[in-house]
């Protein structure tokens, strides 16, 4: 679990992303002067370079940044839902497959882990394999649609990871579900 | 625990019974009666009632009609037809603690049994349960389930943990106690082991759990598998691997650690129970539409479906004796206990117009069956009842309870 890119890190991400750009630094020559080196890092990658070619690096970058954060919250946030006891797609499912499948064929550095999960109603043990054949049609549809079979794998949480704590209806509905985790290759 | 215990048998007068046991007739089934009376208590113990616990360990699996009183009341006794009482004496000496237990038969007020514990204070209960044990072993002829413990799995800030308690709820102590959701768990066949299933790798797979020393180990790495089944034996068990179209049952070899397959539904096959000699396996499985029961050899040949019609029907408990099943079945979207025949007749609907109810598992004895149920206020806790439905008490309170598993 600690490999997947939750939103929550989604902050750290684009820090790293952000020390990406200062990669330059090492490159000037610390040995000759470290201690400037140390104190104005980007004085020293300024050099030889003109401010228009740092702050159109910067901005495509920033861009880059914005795109990819937007395509994992899309994925992050395309929850499947399903009917109670069923594993079968609706349409409503397959046009967010669609996108998030458009997304994956996009964006290669991703790979993802769909995760399935019932409602409480039903038994624990059925409801871990009735999590797996949810996961499991996802895949499939994802697989169809042309993503690489070894960008996606399957986990079943059954019951026991709801998106809403509960039995009414609503919580029901909420809960019978496959959602994305992400990967970055 | 066992060897915790010391035995200072002072008066082992175990008369072995000459006639036979005297019955009373209650609505048309025979349970003897028993009297009790309130114990003697010299000095501080942490037990409120002691008398109730052994009464409950004599009347909940049906053995006993309890008669308590706080002294011999001859009249009282024999109008209730019990024929002995029990009384005892519980002297708190230290850190140790003895407690002296009689049988003694009310006409005569001779003593049948007499049986004497010194132990250190917290293992007051255990010996109350042992005692109770040798009640009935004594005076029926039954090995009594009453030092029997339950698995049971609790739930807190979205986590679950396996919790190891006496089959009345009490002296629990937690098998886990991390942040993941571990579940569905079962006793090695000799209840030295807990196998249970974890998420702490990520994906639901298999640990067990040595009681002894508390070491740990992975039985199923790389392997997207839960709700481990011990043989009776010990040595195998069965588990669900989930599979790209649902999910498959699984045996497993724990000496050469190889596994084999003994299900191919292409559907939903899960929650495997060994029948109680070993050589056959009841399984849930969907291929038919809903949850049905199906049993298979334990090599996977000669499959059968055992239930029919429209319900859901899963979670199947192979008594001890071989000759009943328990079961959940679904009944307006609510979950219930059934028990019925091997050949699914005789079908007795044991829970209902009660919340859910489910994941029945039975007492070594056969005579109890424990499930947990949401009833009254909607979080599920563990009950236990007797295998007609009877007697049902709640055996843990607080925090979320479900899923519990008898001691073997």
């Amino acid at each position: 679990m600690k490999t997947l890119l939750k939103l929550s890190t989604l902050a750290l991400f684009t820090i790293a992303m952000m020390a990406c750009a200062d990669d330059p630094v090492p490159e000037t020559d610390p040995i000759e002067d470290p201690t400037t080196a140390m104190e104005s890092p980007v004085e020293e990658v300024n050099n030889g370079q003109s401010d228009v070619d740092i702050e159109s690096a910067e901005v495509q970058l920033e861009r880059e940044r914005a795109d990819l954060e937007l395509l994992l919250n899309k994925l992050m946030g395309s929850d499947i839902y399903f009917d109670y006891d069923k594993s079968k797609l609706n349409s409503e499912a397959r046009d967010i497959l669609s996108q998030v499948g458009d997304i994956l064929l996009k964006e290669q550095k991703f790979s993802i882990v769909i995760e399935g999960h019932t409602d409480v109603r039903g038994t624990e043990g059925y409801n871990m394999s009735l999590g797996s054949k949810r996961a499991e049609a996802v895949r499939g549809y994802l697989i169809d649609y042309g993503v690489s079979k070894g960008d996606i794998s399957t986990v079943s949480f059954g019951e026991e990871s709801p998106k809403v704590n509960g039995e009414s209806d609503s919580a029901n509905t909420a809960n019978r579900r496959a959602n994305f985790q992400v990967k970055i290759k | 625990m066992k060897n915790n215990i010391i035995y200072l048998v002072l008066l082992i007068s175990s008369l072995v019974m000459s006639e036979e046991i005297k019955v009373i007739e209650i609505d048309g089934s025979t349970t003897p009666a028993i009297g009790i009376i309130h114990f003697q208590i010299e000095g501080t113990i942490d037990i409120e009632k002691p008398s109730e616990v052994i009464s409950q360990d004599l009347a909940l699996p049906g053995y006993f009609k309890t008669v308590i009183s706080p002294e011999f009341d001859s009249t009282l006794f024999q109008e209730s037809k019990a024929y002995y009482y029990i009384e005892a004496k519980i002297i708190s000496q230290g850190p140790d603690i003895r407690f002296e237990g009689y049988v003694m038969d009310v006409a005569t007020r001779q003593q049948i049994l007499g049986k004497s514990y010194s132990v250190p204070a917290k293992d007051l209960r255990r010996v109350l349960h042992t005692f109770s044990d040798e009640v009935l072993k004594n005076v029926l002829g039954e090995q009594g389930v009453s030092t029997s413990r339950l698995l049971a799995v609790t739930k807190s800030k979205g986590h679950k943990n396996i919790k190891v308690m006496d089959y009345d709820g009490h002296r629990s102590w937690m098998l886990t106690n991390d942040k993941h959701i571990n579940t569905l768990a079962d006793w090695g066949h000799d209840n030295t082991q807990i196998f249970f299933t974890s998420f702490r790798p990520g994906y639901p797979s298999i640990y067990r759990a040595d009681l002894s020393n508390g070491r740990r180990k992975h039985i199923t790495p790389g392997v997207q598998s839960f709700g481990p089944k011990v043989h009776p034996k010990g040595a195998k068990l069965l588990y669900t691997k989930q599979q790209s179209h649902g999910s498959d049952v699984y045996r497993l070899d724990l000496l050469t650690n190889k596994s084999t397959q003994i299900t191919y539904g292409r559907a939903t096959e899960t929650s495997p129970e060994w029948s109680p000699n070993g050589y056959e396996v009841l399984y849930t499985s969907d291929k038919g539409g809903n949850p049905k029961i199906y049993k298979v050899d334990f090599d996977g040949l000669n499959e059968k479906r055992i239930t029919w019609g429209r319900q859901y029907i899963e979670s199947s408990a192979w008594s001890p004796k071989g000759d009943k099943i328990a079961y959940v079945g679904m009944d307006k979207g609510r979950l219930n206990v059934y028990v019925m025949n091997i050949d699914a007749t005789g079908v007795q609907q044991l829970t209902s117009d009660n919340g859910n109810n489910e994941s029945p598992t039975w007492s070594p004895d056969g005579k109890m069956i424990a499930f947990s149920s949401n009833r009254k206020t909607g979080t599920p806790q563990i009950y236990i009842m007797r295998a007609d439905g009877s007697g049902v008490t709640q055996m843990t309170h607080g925090a979320p309870h479900t899923a519990p598993r008898w001691s073997k």
